[in-house]
């Protein structure tokens, strides 16, 4: 018998889980890596990359999943609108990644550079990914291709989002989801002016997801455009070598 | 130092973008791209290049040839 009106419960999960979500993907993602590290003796590579990045979804991923089940319907799609609809979304998504990686990212370094001839965020790729090649790159390329995209639209554009929109409205919702995105991307060694450029594109892209995400009502879009801004740097980086 | 391989800024040591070789009698530096053979000078990465200022009295010759900036990708 379907479920009446009056027994449809309005989920509680919140930005308290948001911010639990965070916390234990930085605590997990921290110790994943130094074990990695101990492990096999180097501070970067390919284990400690991997290794940081599944310890960082234990609590990205798991945290919402956990909200949802407890807190929620039970399900992320009906929570949280993780779903696709292949007929809309690809084409929006692959356009918006594409505009995202050589539109957005590139306007705002070029902003940053007229003020700062010196900004250059080469770097980032190599920090990120640990620059790996050959078997490296295939084995860490479904990871930055379909994992990130997963896990990272699914907190970010599904709890995060929608926590902050339920208690501020969708504009709150864009513009915080986009900042916690960039800040938690920020990272330091490149100058300070290619770091706050770097983070303010990264940013920027967040808010397109964000936006892709308000107006559709699902992450089909931000998933296929997220997976679409990887890809492309994992071609860029099989190229290179 | 070797001007193929790094970028002679101290502390830096980037990819070598731009090779720099100068005439000290006639008070002139040359920027040439980093694949021109040049006997004496130095290596500098892209952002050294874009920063380099000759000294005061001497000439700056920029022989590179011009190239549209790549921005490389980013991974989130």
């Amino acid at each position: 018998m379907p479920a009446a009106a009056s027994d449809v419960v309005a989920p509680t999960w919140g930005l308290g889980d948001a911010v639990a979500g965070l916390a234990v993907g930085l605590v997990a993602g921290g110790l994943a890596g130094a074990i990695a590290s101990g492990i096999t003796g180097k501070v970067d590579g390919l284990p400690v990359t991997i290794a940081g990045l599944v310890g960082l979804w234990v609590g990205l991923a798991g945290v919402p999943l956990l909200a949802a089940r407890r807190k929620g319907s039970g399900s992320v799609v009906e929570d949280f609108g993780m779903r696709l609809e292949p007929r809309s979304d690809i084409g929006l998504g692959i356009a918006v990644g594409l505009a995202g990686q050589f539109f957005v990212v590139r306007v705002i370094v070029d902003l940053f550079q007229s003020f700062a001839h010196d900004v250059d965020v080469a770097q980032q790729t190599k920090n990120v990914t640990g620059n790996p090649h050959g078997l490296g790159l295939v084995i860490l390329a479904p990871f930055l291709v379909l994992g990130a995209p997963v896990v990272e639209e699914l907190f970010f554009r599904g709890l995060v989002l929608r926590s902050l929109a339920r208690r501020g409205g969708p504009v709150l919702a864009v513009l915080g989801s986009s900042v916690l995105f960039g800040l938690v991307h920020f990272q330091t060694g490149m100058g300070a002016a290619s770091d706050a450029a770097l983070m303010c594109a990264i940013g920027a892209f967040g808010m397109l997801l964000a936006l892709l995400a308000v107006r559709t009502g699902r992450l089909g879009p931000g998933l296929i455009a997220h997976a679409t801004f990887n890809a492309i740097t994992v071609i860029a980086l099989a190229t290179a070598h | 130092m070797d001007h193929n391989s790094a970028c002679s800024h101290p502390g830096c040591g980037g990819v070598v973008a731009t090779k720099l070789t100068y005439d000290y009698a006639g008070r002139t530096v040359w920027l040439v791209d980093p694949g021109v053979t040049i006997e004496h000078g130095m290596g500098l990465c892209q952002a050294h290049a874009a920063t380099f200022r000759p000294p005061v009295g001497w000439v700056l010759e920029d022989e590179r040839l011009p190239t549209i900036p790549r921005q490389p990708p980013i991974a989130v």
